[in-house]
């Protein structure tokens, strides 16, 4: 199978316990994987959804050879990545880029939008001329005008650093864009003018994508096939729309019905049912 | 953390100068700075100009005039060999500024690279150095350079030098606290991911962003170095006779001070003040460069006339809780005033929720924070009423406003745990504000915050009480700060995005809590959200907001489904695109 761009085979992450004897402290989050299998072909867009300690982020961390994992195989390409995290990001940043959650700590607060993409290509071998031309293309492909590049992150907003920092990673010509969360921190009408974004940028640029959310709704838009996660495991996988529509396991059908809708009817009525089934 | 957003909120409306001017200006802006930085260059150019100045040089005595007192032919007489101690002070500054200048550059040089590589990689290097830095740190510097002196043998090059590397462990540690604090922010795991060599993250992506604190340290070296160069001269280290360095000068004249107290002043003045002016010149250019960094402080509204309001044609017992009228917020520049929240009108009743929807920018959270009077400067109520419970808060002196804080009107925030104080247990900070509001015994007070715990559904809440806010989730610790605000025992909650950083399905737990509370106290709840979808969740009606203004007000049900508004239309179509087709 040449066409798998990334594949994780029984992937365990183990953090070190915890060092007091505080009674409250991470008791029992010394495993944050257990045997996770994944894939992401080329693409594709896998989803990974789950709540917030679930492991999600960490999992496209470990893949990406940012955490180092316990256990398990992780392959780039079919190229086998050694042990070490250090061994696994030189294969994974031939291939793959990293959206993050936090719009306000990923780009370099001194260096212009210019720069900071110019930079990239630059170290592909782009001359000056050429880089800065590529950076203008870069920068209206995720519909920021020109004039963005001459400014410093500090005057745009957390959309439009959302924006810069993905141009920056189309900038390495990725085949995979890890998302971890990116829409978390933004307003929901940013949110789905970014989501249309996303679909427009994977569409142009053939790439990949492994997107991470809690917002089951939001990742089903985007994904072909989803995970969802619960506690560092995997509890359901599956075709996008079986997972989200058809959900066989109670805990992705509790996901689905703590989304709230913008229609307070269906509110109450899931309220109600809430209630008679917690016998409150 | 609220005032930070709200900052960012108003920010975009001041636009923004190229960064290289902003901090010119900024450094302009400090007197004291822009003095210092004077003193310095003209010490500098006059000690460059010297040749010029005085052609005759350092060396020429006058022994039949010895110890002179100053006048028009030597302004700070002479020495103890009739040399002109004008003259001899501006050669001098010729050895000395270099001299300390090297000291500083080659701490640096050493101190810096280390540094960044050892925070940088951590680990074995870090101990290893760490033991030879604190080492080199326990013993005094100007002790140190003497022996290391007495090494490499005694010129004014090595004992600059030797200076240099006691400095260095100063650089180093710095760099390295700096260093650590920045690495792991996402810009560096990005450039790791990008494939970027480390020397060039290092210095191309870290260095910049930690140079503020270097800064300081440079000029603190510089005078430092000064000092140390007078006092190994005192010593006969590394200048020699009859070379005219500044440290060597004051040794010199030190030896008659008893009887020629004038002596020892030009020189010491001299190093003083070249010493002062750059320690001041580096702290000048740190503020400057971290300028606007900071939030500023809440300033006090203009508005003021009697608190207790009446709506015209309301009987006190109809009265609304919460009746925001016409409320418009700007700020003054250059005489000129920019309102960003333009006539907003808002009512909430007792015991009902009002949500107040808008995108970030819209002015939803300087609304809210003008009703606590929390607005941050320069930003001002310029007019209109918040009325809450018939007084009006807009008009309210800062102590009556206190009084009302946490009693009439409380408050929740999106960010729970920083909201919290990271070093005090959630009892400590519970107990304190419930004898605040109510004083009693620490014992009253302890049960009366194990029942608030109770109240927000926290389990075994004796033992939690002795928990700090870092071992609770997110949920958890945004029920503490419902648990703190309901201490007060409000009648009103204002909530600004108390789940926008929340899992949905911890979102659905505290929004049952929040409607669950309200039954049960009869609290009003402004909600501030941009979310329409926990609008249709939570509130009884709802207001729209966009660019400081309130589009369109209504009951949810109506909001929702029949919008007058077109932007409201659009809101809840993008709602509708991220949100369930077929969930139900």
């Amino acid at each position: 199978m040449n066409d798998v761009l990334v594949e994780g085979k029984a992937v365990c992450v183990r953090f070190p316990g915890p060092r007091s004897s505080n009674r409250f402290a991470r008791r029992g989050q010394a495993d944050a994987l257990i045997d996770i299998d994944v894939r992401v072909a080329v693409g594709e867009t896998v989803g990974i959804v789950g709540e917030s300690g679930s492991g999600k982020s960490t999992l496209a961390k470990t893949l990406l050879g940012l955490v180092p994992r316990s256990s398990g195989t992780i392959a780039w390409s079919g190229v086998a990545a050694p042990m070490s995290a250090e061994g696994v990001r030189r294969l994974a940043t031939r291939d793959a880029q990293l959206v993050f959650q936090d719009p306000f700590g990923s780009l370099n607060p001194m260096m212009t939008v210019l720069s900071a993409i110019a930079e990239v290509l630059r170290r592909r071998g782009r001359t000056r001329r050429d880089a800065a031309a590529e950076a203008r293309s870069l920068i209206e492909a995720v519909h920021l005008p020109a004039s963005s590049l001459d400014r410093y992150p500090s005057e745009f907003s957390g959309g439009q650093r959302q924006r810069i920092v993905i141009a920056r990673a189309l900038a390495a010509s990725p085949r995979l864009l890890v998302c971890d969360e990116p829409l978390s921190a933004l307003d929901v009408s940013t949110q789905s003018r970014m989501i249309a974004l996303f679909i427009e940028l994977r569409e142009r640029y053939g790439m990949a994508m492994l997107f991470i959310g809690h917002d089951l709704a939001v990742v089903h838009q985007l994904s072909d096939r989803m995970l969802v996660m619960h506690h560092g495991c995997v509890v359901e996988q599956g075709a996008a729309d079986d997972v989200y529509l058809r959900p066989r396991e109670a805990y992705t059908q509790k996901l689905i019905e703590s989304i709230p809708v913008p229609d307070p009817a269906v509110q109450r009525a899931r309220r109600a049912r809430r209630f008679a089934a917690s016998g409150r | 953390m609220m005032a930070e957003s709200i900052l960012v909120e108003a920010a975009g409306a001041g636009g923004s100068a190229p960064r290289r001017s902003r901090f010119v200006r900024q450094l302009a802006r400090r007197p004291l700075t822009v003095i210092a930085g004077i003193v310095l260059v003209v010490i500098v150019i006059m000690s460059l100009l010297a040749p010029v100045l005085v052609p005759a040089g350092p060396y020429v005595q006058d022994l039949a005039n010895t110890f002179a007192a100053p006048s028009a032919s030597h302004l700070l007489g002479t020495d103890h060999l009739g040399r002109d101690v004008m003259t001899r002070l501006l050669y001098g500054g010729q050895l000395s500024l270099p001299a300390a200048a090297l000291a500083t550059g080659f701490a640096m040089l050493i101190g810096i690279p280390t540094g960044l590589a050892v925070g940088y990689y951590s680990g074995w290097l870090d101990r290893a150095v760490a033991i030879v830095t604190d080492t080199v740190m326990t013993f005094p510097g100007v002790i140190l350079a003497i022996s290391l002196v007495a090494v490499i043998g005694n010129t004014l090059t090595n004992a600059m030098l030797a200076l240099g590397l006691v400095f260095s462990p100063a650089f180093v540690r710095l760099a390295r606290a700096e260093v650590l604090a920045t690495r792991n922010e996402n810009f560096i795991v990005a450039a790791r991911l990008l494939g970027y060599s480390t020397p060039r993250i290092m210095f191309r992506h870290i260095l910049p962003n930690i140079v503020a604190p270097l800064i300081i340290q440079t000029f603190l070296s510089f005078s430092f170095a000064l000092l140390a160069q007078a006092g190994l001269a005192f010593l006969g280290i590394g200048v020699k006779p009859p070379a005219p360095a500044w440290g060597s000068m004051l040794a010199d004249s030190a030896t008659y001070m008893a009887a020629f107290p004038f002596q020892v002043v030009p020189a010491g003045l001299i190093i003083a003040l070249t010493a002062l002016a750059a320690s001041l010149l580096g702290d000048g250019v740190r503020d400057a460069l971290g300028a606007g960094v900071r939030a500023s402080r809440v300033r006090r509204r203009r508005i003021r006339h009697d608190p207790a309001v009446d709506l015209p044609g309301v009987a006190p017992d109809q009265r609304s809780l919460l009746a925001i009228r016409d409320l418009t917020i700007g700020y003054e520049e250059n005489g000129t005033w920019t309102d960003i929240v333009h006539d907003v009108s808002l009512t909430v009743e007792k015991g009902q929720t009002c949500g107040l929807v808008g995108e970030s920018g819209s002015g939803k959270s300087l609304t809210a924070a003008a009703i606590l009077g929390l607005l941050p400067a320069p930003l001002e109520v310029r007019a209109g009423m918040i009325a809450v419970d018939g007084e009006d808060l807009a008009a309210m002196s800062e102590a009556q406003l206190r009084r009302r804080r946490g009693r009439a009107v409380a408050m929740i925030f999106q960010d729970p745990l920083a909201s919290l104080n990271p070093t005090m247990t959630i009892g400590a900070q519970l107990i304190q504000t419930i004898r605040l509001h109510e004083g009693g015994s620490r014992a009253a007070a302890r049960k009366t915050a194990i029942e608030l715990l109770r109240t927000v559904e926290i389990r075994e809440p004796e033992q939690r009480l002795n928990a700090y806010p870092h071992e609770f989730s997110g949920g958890m610790a945004q029920r503490v700060m419902i648990a703190l605000a309901l201490a007060g025992s409000p009648q009103l909650l204002v909530a600004d995005e108390p789940t926008t950083a929340l899992d949905v399905t911890v979102q659905v737990e505290i929004l049952d809590l929040l409607r669950r509370l309200q039954t049960d106290t009869g609290m009003g709840i402004l909600f501030i959200t941009h979310d329409l979808a926990v609008v249709a969740d939570i509130c009884d009606s709802a207001a729209v907001m966009f660019q400081g203004r309130i589009l369109e007000t209504s009951t949810v049900e109506k909001l929702l489904t029949a919008p007058d508004h077109v932007y409201t239309k659009q809101l809840i179509a993008g709602v509708a695109v991220s949100a369930a087709k077929g969930a139900e």
